[in-house]
C-alpha cells in the first residue's frame, strides 16, 4: 500500500518488520522504489531478492518507465530476456513499448514490436494500444494506422491514441474523420479525445468545429473542460485572429490562466498586428508572472520592439539575463541505421565535421541560388555581428543532424530528428528547402510539435 | 513567433492525460504518467546518464567561436547532455529482419505461405522468374512461421529490407532479435536451404499462453543433429525451448 502511495520509505519500514518475506512483498517494495525514481535502491533490492518471477521483473521495469527512466527499464528488460524469464503475461511488453514511446526511440520500438509478434502477443488489446501510441510518437503515423486498422477489438484508448497521434502530426481532417467513425461505432470519447480534437482544429483554423466540440464535450458527454481544453480553444481563437473573443475567454474561464496561456495570446496579438493589445498583455505577463520560459522573454522583447518601446525591450532582455538561465544547449538526435547520433548546437568537433560542413555549404548554395534563401538572423537575440549570427544559425544542431542522415542513412528513407528546443524560424525555412532539394522527407520533433517537411512544405503550415 | 509555449504545454498535456485517463486500463497505468514530449524528454535523458547498460556519453569538446553566445560559453551546462545510447536487444544487428506478411481468405496452406515468402524475397534479391535468384533468396531465409504469425526471417541489408516493405502482402519489416537469448536463437521454424525444421511455437490465446503446435515433434535423430546457422546453436533443441512455467521461480515457502 505504501508503495502505491509513493511512500517507499514507509513501505520499507513495514517490509523490514516482516519475518518471512514473500516474493509479493519484495516485489511491492521494489515497485515502490522504482516508481519513485529511486533507481539505485530499487536495483539493490531487486538483486537481493531470493526469488524473482516475471511479476518482479515487470514491477521493476514498469516502475522505471513510470518514473521516466526508460534506458534503465530497457537495460533491465535485456537482462530479463537473457535469463529466459518466460513472458506469460504481456504487461512487461506494453511497459517497454511505453518506454520507447517516451523516448521516441523508434529503433528500440520496432525491435520490441518484432518481439511482440514473435511471442504471439500482437492481438493483445493493450499492447496494440501501446504500439499505436509508440509509432505516433516516433513520427510514423502510417504504422500507427496499420496497427489500428488490423485490431479485431478496439477500445476508447485505441481510437484516442490514433486521433491524438494524427492531431500531433497536423492531420486534422483525418483526426476529425476518425472521431466521426469512432462515434458511429458507439465508442464514447473521453477528455483526452477532446484535447486531441480541439488541438487538431487549431492547426487548420476550424473555429466553428472547435467551438462545437468544446460545447459537445460537456453537453453530450458530461465531460467538464479542463485548463488544457481551454488552452487549446484559446490557441484556436488566437491563431484565427479572434483575439477579442480569446481575451474574453481568458478572463472568464474557471481556471487561472498560466504563463503559457498568456504567452499564446500575446503571440496571437503579435501575429495579428494588434500591438496595443499586445503591449497590454505583455505588461500583464511581465508584472504578474515571473516567466520561467526563456522563449517568453524573447516573445516579450519582440512585442515591445514592434511598438518601438525600446526601454521595455531592454528590460525584457535584462530579465532574461538575470534569470541566469543556462538554457540546455540545443541538441538534436537522429536515428541512422541502428545508431542514434546526437549533435549539439555549434559543435564543430564531430568526426565527420568536414563532410557535414561540405554538404551543408553545398545545400546552402543551392538554396540561395534556387530559392533565393537568405539567412534570417532576427532569430539570434545575442549581440554579435551579422556574420557571426549567420554562422551560429549554420551550426544549429538539427542541420548537422540532417546532413549526417543524408550522408550515412539509407538513401530515400525518411529522416527522423528529435530536437530538445523549438526549431527556429530560419531552420524551419532551411528544412523545407533541403526536403525539396534532396527529395527526402524530414520529420523533426521539437519541443512543441512535429514538423513533416516534404517537397518544400511543412505539415505545420508554418504555424508552430 | 507562434504559440510555441502553448504548444509545448499542449504537447505535454496530451501525453499526460492520455496516460492518466486510461489508468483504468492496467497496461497504461504502467506507462509513464509524465509527459512524453521533448520538454520532459530532456529531463529523462539527462537523468539516465548512469543507466545500467552501456551508456556512451559524448565527450567531444565544446567548440569556440568569436563573440559571446551561450553556445561558446566556457563553462557550459553539460550535465544535461543526453547519452548517446543505442538500444539494441540481443541478436538485433540490422541484418536479421523479421518480415510479416498477411494473406487474404481463403488462407493458403503452410507450403503455399512459405512459397510466398521465398517469392517475396526473390523480388528484391533479383528477377522473380530466374531460378537462380529463387535459390539465392532461399539461402537468405533463416526462419519461417505459419502459426503464431505469418512471416519469415531474412538475412539482408537494411537497404534491401526497405525495399521489401513496399511489396504486396508485406505488413511489417522489423529488426529481428533473439527469441531465446541464451541460445542465440531467432525463433520460428528453422529454414535451411529450403528445408523447414519445425519447432514448438508460441500461441497467445488471450487467456494464457500455450504451446500448441499441430506438427509432429522432432524424431530422436534430429534432436542430436547440429544445425548450422549463422551462429552456432545448441544441439538439443527441445531443451532450449522456454518452459511453460515461469522462469527462475522456485516454489515459494
Amino acid at each position: 500500500m505504501y508503495s502505491k502511495c509513493d511512500s517507499p520509505d514507509s513501505a520499507k519500514v513495514v517490509f523490514d518488520s516482516i519475518r518471512v518475506k514473500s516474493t509479493i512483498s519484495w516485489t511491492a517494495l521494489v515497485s515502490g522504489f522504482a516508481k519513485s525514481g529511486r533507481k539505485e535502491e530499487a536495483l539493490e533490492l531487486f538483486r537481493n531478492m531470493p526469488i524473482k518471477n516475471l511479476y518482479s521483473w515487470t514491477a521493476l521495469i514498469s516502475g522505471f518507465v513510470q518514473s521516466g527512466k526508460g534506458l534503465e527499464a530497457f537495460s533491465v528488460f535485456t537482462e530479463m530476456r537473457r535469463e529466459s524469464v518466460h513472458i506469460l503475461d504481456p504487461l512487461v511488453l506494453s511497459s517497454i513499448v511505453g518506454a520507447c514511446a517516451n523516448m521516441a526511440a523508434s529503433i528500440a520500438g520496432r525491435q520490441v514490436h518484432g518481439l511482440v509478434i514473435s511471442l504471439g502477443f500482437y492481438s493483445c488489446l493493450f499492447i496494440s494500444n501501446a504500439l499505436i501510441d509508440m509509432y505516433a510518437k516516433c513520427s510514423d503515423v502510417i504504422a500507427a494506422k496499420d496497427i489500428f486498422s488490423r485490431m479485431r477489438h478496439r477500445d476508447v484508448v485505441s481510437w484516442t491514441s490514433l486521433i491524438v497521434g494524427m492531431a500531433q502530426h497536423g492531420q486534422a481532417e483525418k483526426a476529425l474523420a476518425l472521431y466521426s467513425e469512432m462515434v458511429s461505432h458507439g465508442v464514447k470519447p473521453n477528455e483526452v479525445t477532446f484535447v486531441g480534437l480541439i488541438y487538431a482544429c487549431s492547426h487548420v483554423g476550424f473555429v466553428a468545429k472547435g467551438r462545437e466540440l468544446f460545447q459537445s464535450m460537456s453537453k453530450d458527454y458530461g465531460i467538464r473542460p479542463s485548463l488544457q481544453h481551454y488552452t487549446c480553444l484559446l490557441d484556436l481563437l488566437g491563431r484565427s485572429g479572434l483575439i477579442d473573443e480569446a481575451e474574453k475567454l481568458i478572463r472568464t474561464m474557471p481556471f487561472p490562466p498560466d504563463e503559457p496561456t498568456w504567452a499564446a495570446l500575446l503571440s496571437a496579438c503579435k501575429r495579428q498586428g494588434k500591438s496595443q493589445m499586445g503591449v497590454r498583455f505583455a505588461d500583464h505577463l511581465l508584472s504578474c508572472f515571473k516567466p520561467r520560459d526563456p522563449s517568453t522573454y524573447i516573445l516579450l522583447s519582440n512585442v515591445y520592439a514592434s511598438s518601438s518601446l525600446w526601454g521595455k525591450v531592454s528590460e525584457a532582455r535584462r530579465k532574461l539575463g538575470d534569470m541566469e538561465v543556462r538554457k540546455d544547449p540545443g541538441y538534436s538526435s537522429v536515428e541512422v541505421r541502428k545508431e542514434t547520433e546526437v549533435f549539439y548546437a555549434g559543435e564543430t568537433s564531430h568526426p565527420l565535421k568536414e563532410e557535414i560542413f561540405g554538404l551543408l555549404k553545398k545545400l546552402e548554395e543551392d538554396m540561395r541560388r534556387r530559392n533565393g534563401y537568405v539567412p534570417d538572423t532576427s532569430w539570434i537575440l545575442h549581440d554579435m555581428d551579422e556574420q557571426e549570427k549567420e554562422k551560429l544559425l549554420f551550426w544549429h544542431s538539427e542541420r548537422s543532424a540532417v546532413a549526417y542522415a543524408l550522408l550515412k542513412g539509407v538513401p530515400g528513407s525518411p529522416i527522423r530528428i528529435v530536437k530538445n528546443l523549438r526549431v527556429c524560424g530560419d531552420c524551419h525555412v532551411v528544412m523545407k528547402h533541403i526536403s525539396e532539394i534532396t527529395e527526402r522527407e524530414i520529420i523533426v520533433r521539437d519541443a512543441t510539435r512535429y514538423h513533416h517537411f516534404k517537397g518544400g512544405k511543412c505539415s505545420c503550415n508554418d504555424f508552430w | 513567433m507562434a504559440h510555441f509555449t502553448v504548444r509545448r504545454k499542449l504537447a505535454t498535456v496530451l501525453t499526460k492525460t492520455l496516460s492518466s485517463s486510461t489508468s483504468s486500463c492496467s497496461s497504461f497505468s504502467t506507462l509513464s504518467s509524465r509527459s512524453r514530449f521533448a520538454v520532459s524528454l530532456i529531463d529523462k535523458l539527462s537523468s539516465t546518464r548512469t543507466g545500467l547498460g552501456p551508456c556512451y556519453v559524448t565527450t567531444r569538446p565544446k567548440t569556440s567561436g568569436s563573440g559571446y553566445s551561450p553556445l561558446n560559453d566556457p563553462s557550459p551546462n553539460w550535465s544535461n547532455r543526453p547519452p548517446k545510447e543505442t538500444i539494441l536487444l540481443d541478436g538485433c544487428d540490422y541484418e536479421h529482419w523479421l518480415i510479416v506478411m498477411e494473406f487474404t481468405d481463403p488462407k493458403p496452406t503452410e507450403d503455399e505461405m512459405i512459397n510466398a515468402y521465398v517469392k517475396t524475397l526473390t523480388s528484391v534479391v533479383g528477377r522473380q522468374k530466374s531460378h537462380l535468384f529463387f535459390e539465392e533468396a532461399k539461402k537468405k531465409i533463416y526462419s519461417v512461421c505459419t502459426s503464431t504469425y505469418t512471416g519469415f526471417g531474412a538475412l539482408i541489408s537494411e537497404e534491401l529490407s526497405c525495399k521489401v516493405k513496399g511489396l504486396p502482402g508485406v505488413l511489417w519489416v522489423l529488426p529481428d532479435s533473439y527469441l531465446d537469448v541464451p541460445n542465440k536463437d531467432y525463433g520460428g521454424d528453422l529454414y535451411i536451404e529450403g528445408k523447414v525444421i519445425p519447432r514448438p511455437q508460441y500461441r497467445f490465446t488471450e487467456q494464457r499462453q500455450t504451446r500448441n503446435r499441430p506438427r509432429p515433434r522432432y524424431d530422436r535423430r534430429r534432436e542430436t543433429v547440429q544445425v548450422e546457422r549463422r551462429e552456432p546453436t545448441s544441439q538439443n533443441r527441445n531443451q532450449n525451448q522456454p518452459q511453460p512455467s515461469m522462469g527462475n521461480q522456485a516454489p515459494e515457502s
